[in-house]
């Protein structure tokens, strides 16, 4: 019962924010996994729904995404 | 010898293939009402078994129900990509659906009435229906890209009745959701022309995305909408939107028999479809910043690129600095082309073998 009453309880305090964030990170650490790269960057500002990569370039070493996501908090 | 995807070689073999187009992006194919369709008829032919997303397969009032083609949510399909879940064929879905208390009631009648329709025409297996507790509150916006992008005002009510739905014994769920009527927009007036972003697309992804994470059941949306008024420029490409009063028939023949979702732990059963299966993905060239290409690239899954289907994005192979990576990366004009490169991979040819100039073997 307890739990139930939990789960209504995170249901009616979902929201929804959009955000845009960009960011760079070391070559080697992007390819080795480029989707976990992502969602870390997203999951300090919530729960990634939605997202995708809107722009990126390498410089040098490091490689810059700017992503545009849809986040639960 | 083994193909790619861990088969065995040969037409007789499919080798399970992704054809990813993401939506709201402006795709010249697959921006539109279901105009992806005929490439994604080809590319399940080319395979025997593909893998994609309502955005490529759902034509409003049009359709193509084939047994290679998995209808797969996008949410769900990240999820897959991932290896979190696996995909198991169904014969049929039970489909509750739920509909926005802010549809109105003429409108709610049409739709009712497509779910009668559903089940006497098509033999679909229809109910529980729901309407929610009130208005979802959907509202629309782009990114700074350009892209379509879109919220809810109360996910809340979506959800719980998406609870009560699948409580009610529905195994998969479609959601109608009531849009906001743009009629005299400038970018409504261009997506019907050819031109822009479907602006419904963002809004529709995150309600999908939304019941699927909370229920791990098939899952897609069609929006509510006023009919248009005639139009004689209308482009083809969204031509399959103005047919009918709603969008709902290709949601409901996709889901009918949309495979279920099983959490990876779970014990492996014949016929289901894991990541590791996958020999190819189809991706436009400017698009690849989604999830799911990306998960495929991390596992070596040979990509395919098409160039032609260009788009608002400008996130290519080159910008993500995929060229350096050994997986297999082939850059393609067009979806016959890339058909051509699944079936080269599915008979277990090296495609490179087909291009010339040829370079010579590195000698030891």
């Amino acid at each position: 019962m307890n739990e139930s009453k939990n789960e209504y309880k995170k249901l009616v305090e979902l929201k929804l924010i959009a955000i845009q964030v960009d960011f760079e990170l070391p070559r080697q650490q992007w390819l080795n996994d480029p989707a976990g790269a992502c969602r870390h960057a997203l999951s300090a500002h919530g729960e990634p729904l939605r997202w995708a990569i809107t722009a990126a370039e390498l410089r040098a070493d490091l490689q810059w995404l700017q992503l545009e996501a849809v986040l639960l908090v | 010898m083994a193909a790619a995807g861990g088969g065995v070689a040969g037409l007789m073999n499919p080798l399970p293939t992704l054809l990813i187009i993401p939506t709201g992006i402006a795709c010249e194919q697959g921006g539109f009402a279901g105009d992806a369709l005929p490439a994604a008829r080809l590319l399940a032919a080319a395979s025997g078994c593909l893998i994609s997303h309502p955005n490529v397969l759902n034509g409003a009032s049009l359709y193509w129900s084939d047994q290679r083609i998995h209808y797969v949510e996008g949410w769900a399909l990240d999820g897959f990509a991932r290896g979190d879940w696996r995909l198991s064929p169904c014969r049929r879905q039970r489909i509750g659906v739920l509909f926005d208390a802010a549809i109105e009631a003429n409108l709610l009648l049409r739709h009712q009435q497509v779910l009668d329709a559903a089940r006497a025409t098509l033999g679909l297996d229809i109910g529980p229906v729901l309407i929610s507790d009130g208005p979802l509150g959907v509202s629309l916006s782009q990114g700074s890209s350009g892209s379509s992008w879109g919220s809810l005002k109360h996910p809340d009510r979506l959800l719980q009745a998406g609870e009560k739905l699948k409580a009610a014994g529905a195994t998969a769920i479609a959601v109608v959701a009531r849009f906001p009527d743009e009629p005299d927009s400038s970018e409504l007036q261009a997506y019907r022309c050819g031109v822009g972003v479907d602006a419904l697309a963002g809004a529709e992804a995150i309600i999908s995305h939304l019941l699927v994470r909370q229920l791990g059941i098939p899952c897609a949306h069609a929006p509510a909408l006023a009919a248009l008024p005639l139009l004689n420029e209308l482009d083809p490409r969204a031509a399959a939107e103005e047919l009918g009063h709603t969008f709902l028939p290709c949601v409901l023949v996709g889901l009918s028999r949309a495979p279920n979702l099983q959490p990876a732990i779970n014990p492996w059963q014949s016929g289901e479809l894991s990541i590791d299966q996958v020999g190819a993905v189809v991706v436009p060239a400017a698009a690849m910043g989604g999830e799911t290409l990306l998960e495929a690239i991390k596992r070596c899954i040979p990509v395919i690129a098409v160039q032609s289907n260009s788009s608002l994005m400008n996130v290519s192979a080159a910008a993500l600095g995929f060229e350096a990576l050994e997986a297999p990366l082939w850059q393609v004009e067009t979806y016959c082309e890339a058909a051509g490169l699944v079936v080269a991979l599915r008979e277990g040819l090296n495609p490179g073998s087909l291009y010339r100039p040829l370079p010579i073997a590195n000698k030891p």
